[in-house]
């Protein structure tokens, strides 16, 4: 008599894992690097409203722009549950002409516990919300989570999951990579995405740029050759305004005039003092995004160089050839544009 | 007359052993010209208070939010109390209304973009639709008695389908007529909303402003909130309610600059000017309004300038506009604004005289006075502005200035006000509550406290004081000041005064005291070297037991003097040494286990924490005599179990210093070092030597010391 084994969900997806490892392995010894999908010019879209302005609008056609992440929504633990949140709210239609990649953020303690149910939830929602605002040609979905030695595990059982739902649909499957995650084995996806933003730890009053510096990226880089995924590489355009109280991290300000003068001194480049305090309200009722700043205190802003980045981009490029083949700047906003120039831009997206 | 809490809290309702340090001196605003209790939910309670009258009272905001569950279909079946007590009416009308502002709650709903099931461009559609079929028939209604309801559905619903014109028409033909109401205040709101989304920013933030709105406004004029922005509002219009928003803002955020003070701002002489200058330009801007005359609220940017010359040093230019605002056109809440503020003012640079304390008095209970209107107009547990600005005053001001009048006595009373202000009712039954108030009787010395105990029976000279006296609850009876007093001559290590004021204490008062629970349970005269006497299992915090007080049949802090007493006695009559050492051992040991170290901490103080030391001015260093003791003790004996507890004794007790440092290897391993030349090194090397003299006829809490092993290892012999 042979006995019934239960197969759990998670041996299963094991057993997946293992597959799709050894094939994405044996894929790679044979061919080499492949080039991610369509590769194209893209852009992140990071916010909770769909509206572009002129000057976003100009950006895209200036620089030919052909592809756009768009965060849909983020996946957080509320109440105990699985929750959408911050689900992007559509005022007009997406731009014409832009290939559309519906993306999820996934909050770090959403995989700690039952997440059978998760992928069905994730790829019927992208979906939904994609067709329900017509948005059209819509051939892949990305998922951005950042996942560790501990939520492996589930997070590619998630993805794996995931899978055969969007294949049914013709749809392929994307991930964010972050730097620490190069050493440790790829996600089962059609590709990655590098992200080379978040390189130090901004709590960290003496991290120099901890948005992009080289020298914190280095000891990470010795695992991009080799990284048995295809892979495209995504840059850093924005900036912070880190708000700090004798030197310990509070936070980080937005939609915070920092060109007002009776409210912040400057004291060095890129450095100013608060000197009045003052509540700053947030965009919405969502209470995380207003800040209280006092006197005192200090804002630095941090916007990585165009050199750094560029540099970045061009060690990339003889690290493992290809993987600027599609560049996507982190993120789409009027306000981040002026921080670069044109010729900038075109270094960049330039593979 | 509100009931008085000051010291009856800490000292009867059970004080916890759990309790924290003192909580840091709060920086209410001074400055207030508009109620901000129509802040947070502006609408809801008010609208609630319908359902409330309809109800005859029964209703309350979790019946009104109740709607959203009834089932339009069978209204007949629904729990909810709104529906029920208009079917028992037989009340069709409210029936009717009732459905149609369901079928709109629940249509709200099918727009909720943060749920899994994302809805489809039909589902979307549909719910426009409904949202259509709400607003014509909201549009329809043609009684009377809910028109004001049904019109605010209207705009509603076409907020909904964010449709920002129709919203502004409905408004305008609908909603700027009808009677003054909630439902048209809150249809303003919208019609503002609709202002906004169609690039109206100015109007709406007026509406915003004049609504008290905070969320909104605070948002509409982010970029507004500075000197520049201040003038670009007044220039638009000199009465734009939104000057009231900004200018509050103004002084409040100068106030709390002012307060952070930090010394990094300090540093940059030009910042901090630069801030200074903002402040004197607004002065001056202030000064220009009230003389060309356009505001209808001279009051408001008078006062603000009394406040922000007061902040910046120029006390005479302070009191003479605080003075004048009082009696300039505005609201009341800005006169009354300008009166609180001029307290403020007025406490620096007074003298103790009958004129100053009088005055106090006037304006205290008038400020109490105030408190209370607030109070009627809030929810419960709120806590009024009023209530904010005697905290301030008297916490900045009043408090120093008694101290620096070296009357300590009236700083407790002044303490005790604090205890009303804000209001703090809401804690009373709280076991952890540790009060400010008795932290200030706490540092009193014994000495100090029967001054205070004195002064309470006195009848003080002036009327201020008197009315003060009013505060203290009337359960500060003798048996609080005797055991008081007592417990105070014991932390100070003078028995033979303590014993009288603990005689007078009975253990039922005892009883009462959270301390009580640790008292009914512990021995002092066990050595705490040998051992711990817990009460607080961790299992404990999970079975439900009560952590009140327990009874007592003896107030073990009066047993304790005694024999601290007697022991003294019997010390100082001992015959021979090894007399003495046996008295000084058993004396070392109780006097040990009464310091703040010991477990019977309670003999001494009413709370213990991790991080209490010797901190009370008068305290007596029980753990330093203790240890003197035992070192006699050792010296006197030739008693080998005697000497054997001495030694063990001394190796425990802290002596001030470490007998470890550690070092950490690359895995974050502690590595311990040996403190040579510590006094904790010392004693314990003695301890260690006698261990290997006498090895064979140690006790076991001897040769099974961890830390004795420690030591031993580090030494580097083996045992």
């Amino acid at each position: 008599m042979i006995a019934e084994m239960p197969q759990s969900a998670s041996h299963i997806a094991k057993t997946l894992l293992f597959i799709a490892l050894a094939v994405t392995t044996l894929f790679s010894c044979n061919k080499g690097h492949q080039d991610v999908p369509r590769p194209a010019r893209s852009v992140y879209y990071w916010r909770t409203v769909m509206q572009l302005d002129s000057a976003e609008r100009n950006f895209l056609a200036r620089n030919e722009v052909k592809k756009m992440y768009v965060r849909y929504f983020d996946v957080v633990v509320k109440d105990g549950k699985l929750m959408p949140n911050a689900t992007l709210h559509f005022t007009e239609p997406m731009p014409e002409g832009l290939e559309i990649v519906p993306t999820v953020f996934i909050m770090g303690n959403c995989l700690d516990g039952d997440t059978t149910k998760l992928a069905k939830l994730l790829v019927d929602r992208l979906v939904q919300m994609s067709e329900t605002n017509g948005v059209k040609g819509v051939k892949e979905v990305q998922v951005d989570f950042d996942w560790t030695g501990r939520t492996m595990q589930p997070y590619f059982d998630l993805l794996l999951r995931m899978r055969p739902l969007l294949k049914e649909r013709g749809l392929g499957l994307s991930a964010t990579i972050r730097l620490h995650q190069l050493s440790m084995p790829p996600p089962p996806v059609d590709y990655g995405v590098l992200m080379m933003y978040n390189t130090g730890n901004a709590a960290d009053y003496d991290c120099e740029n901890p948005i992009l510096d080289y020298k914190d990226a280095e000891p990470y880089l010795k695992d991009l050759a080799d990284y048995e995924l295809p892979l495209c590489a995504a840059y850093p355009v924005f900036h912070w305004y880190l708000h700090y109280r004798s030197k310990e991290f509070q936070g980080t300000l937005y939609d915070v005039d920092i060109a007002d003068s009776t409210l912040f001194y400057r004291t060095a480049p890129g450095k100013y003092l608060v000197i009045g305090s003052r509540d700053l309200p947030s965009g919405g009722s969502d209470d995380a995004l207003s800040a209280h700043i006092r006197a005192g205190d200090e804002v630095v802003v941090k916007q990585v160089p165009a050199s750094t980045i560029i540099k970045v981009h061009d060690k990339f490029s003889t690290l493992r050839p290809g993987i600027n083949q599609q560049v996507i700047l982190y993120d789409l906003d009027s306000k981040y544009i002026n921080n670069y120039q044109y010729t900038d831009y075109e270094k960049v997206f330039n593979p | 007359m509100k009931k008085f809490l000051i010291l009856s809290i800490a000292l009867l309702s059970g004080l916890s052993a759990l309790a924290c340090g003192p909580s840091p001196t709060p920086n209410y605003y001074m400055f207030s010209v508009y109620n901000r209790n129509q802040m947070d939910d502006i609408f809801a309670t008010r609208m609630t208070q319908y359902w409330t009258n309809y109800t005859d009272g029964k209703a309350d905001k979790w019946d009104m939010a109740g709607l959203f569950h009834v089932d339009t279909r069978e209204m007949k079946e629904s729990t909810n109390c709104i529906v029920q007590t208009a079917l028992a009416k037989n009340d069709q009308e409210t029936l009717d209304y009732l459905q149609l502002l369901v079928k709109y709650m629940q249509g709200c709903d099918a727009f909720d973009e943060n749920r899994w099931n994302y809805p489809t461009a039909e589902e979307k559609a549909a719910a426009l639709r409904d949202m259509q079929y709400i607003n014509n028939r909201a549009r329809s209604y043609e009684g009377s008695r809910y028109r004001a309801q049904y019109a605010l559905l209207v705009m509603r619903t076409y907020m909904m389908m964010n449709k920002p014109t129709s919203v502004m028409q409905t408004w305008e033909t609908m909603g700027k007529t009808l009677p003054e109401s909630v439902y048209k205040d809150k249809m303003k709101n919208i019609y503002a909303w609709g202002l906004l989304k169609s690039g109206k920013r100015q109007e709406a933030c007026e509406i915003y402003a004049e609504q008290g709105d905070m969320t909104s406004i605070k948002w509409c004029v982010r970029d507004k909130r500075n000197l520049k922005g201040i003038k670009e509002e007044y220039a638009a219009n000199p009465n734009s309610p939104t000057l009231v928003f900004l200018v509050q803002d103004f002084v409040n955020n100068a106030q709390e600059t002012a307060d952070a003070g930090s010394p990094e701002v300090m540093q940059y002489v030009e910042a901090t000017s630069i801030y200074e200058n903002e402040i004197k330009q607004f002065i001056a801007f202030a000064g220009d309004v009230v003389k060309k005359g356009k505001t209808k609220s001279p009051a408001m940017w008078q006062a603000a300038s009394g406040f922000l010359n007061y902040m910046i040093g120029n006390q005479s230019a302070a009191l003479k506009q605080l003075t004048e605002a009082q009696k300039m056109k505005g609201t009341q809440r800005m006169k009354d604004n300008a009166r609180a503020c001029y307290l403020l003012v007025a406490t620096k640079d007074a003298k103790p005289e009958k004129k100053y304390f009088d005055f106090l008095k006037k304006e205290l209970l008038w400020l109490g006075e105030k408190d209370k209107e607030d109070q009627t107009m809030g929810e419960d547990g709120y806590s009024s502005h009023y209530a904010e600005v005697i905290n301030r005053v008297t916490n900045s001001a009043l408090i120093p200035q008694f101290e620096a009048w070296n009357r300590p006595e009236v700083v407790v009373n002044l303490k005790a006000l604090l205890s009303l202000y804000p209001h703090r009712d809401y804690m009373a039954n709280s076991l952890n509550f540790f009060g400010e108030e008795w932290y200030m009787i706490d540092d009193l010395t014994a000495q100090q406290t029967i001054d205070y105990r004195n002064y309470l029976n006195s009848t003080p000279g002036n009327d201020f004081e008197r009315w003060l006296m009013t505060f203290v609850d009337k359960k500060v009876n003798d048996n609080v000041l005797n055991d008081l007093i007592g417990t105070k001559y014991l932390r100070e290590g003078n028995f033979d005064a303590a014993l009288p004021y603990l005689q007078q204490v009975p253990a039922s008062y005892i009883s009462t005291l959270g301390l009580s629970r640790y008292m009914a349970r512990r021995d002092y005269h066990k050595e705490r070297w040998m051992g711990r006497q817990i009460v607080d299992y961790e299992s404990t915090y999970w079975s439900g037991e009560d952590y009140g007080p327990k009874e007592v049949k003896t107030n073990q802090r009066l047993k304790f003097c005694q024999d601290v007493i007697d022991l003294k006695h019997l010390l100082a009559n001992a015959r021979n040494n090894e007399e003495k050492a046996k008295i000084e051992y058993n004396l070392a040991s109780i006097l040990y286990q009464a310091s703040y170290k010991g477990d019977c901490w309670y003999l001494t103080r009413y709370a213990q924490s991790a991080y209490d030391s010797i901190d009370y001015k008068n305290e007596a260093d029980l753990i330093g005599q203790s240890i003197v003791l035992l070192n006699n003790c050792k010296e006197h004996t030739s008693d080998f179990r005697l000497k054997e507890k001495a030694l063990y004794a001394l190796a425990f007790v802290p002596h001030g210093d470490e007998i470890f440092t550690y070092t950490y290897d690359e895995d974050y391993n502690a590595i311990p070092h040996l403190n040579r030349g510590s006094k904790a090194f010392n004693a314990m090397n003695e301890l260690w030597e006698f261990y290997y003299a006498n090895r064979n006829k140690v006790s076991k809490f001897v040769s099974n010391c961890d830390a004795l092993i420690v030591f031993s290892n580090l030494q580097g012999r083996n045992r």
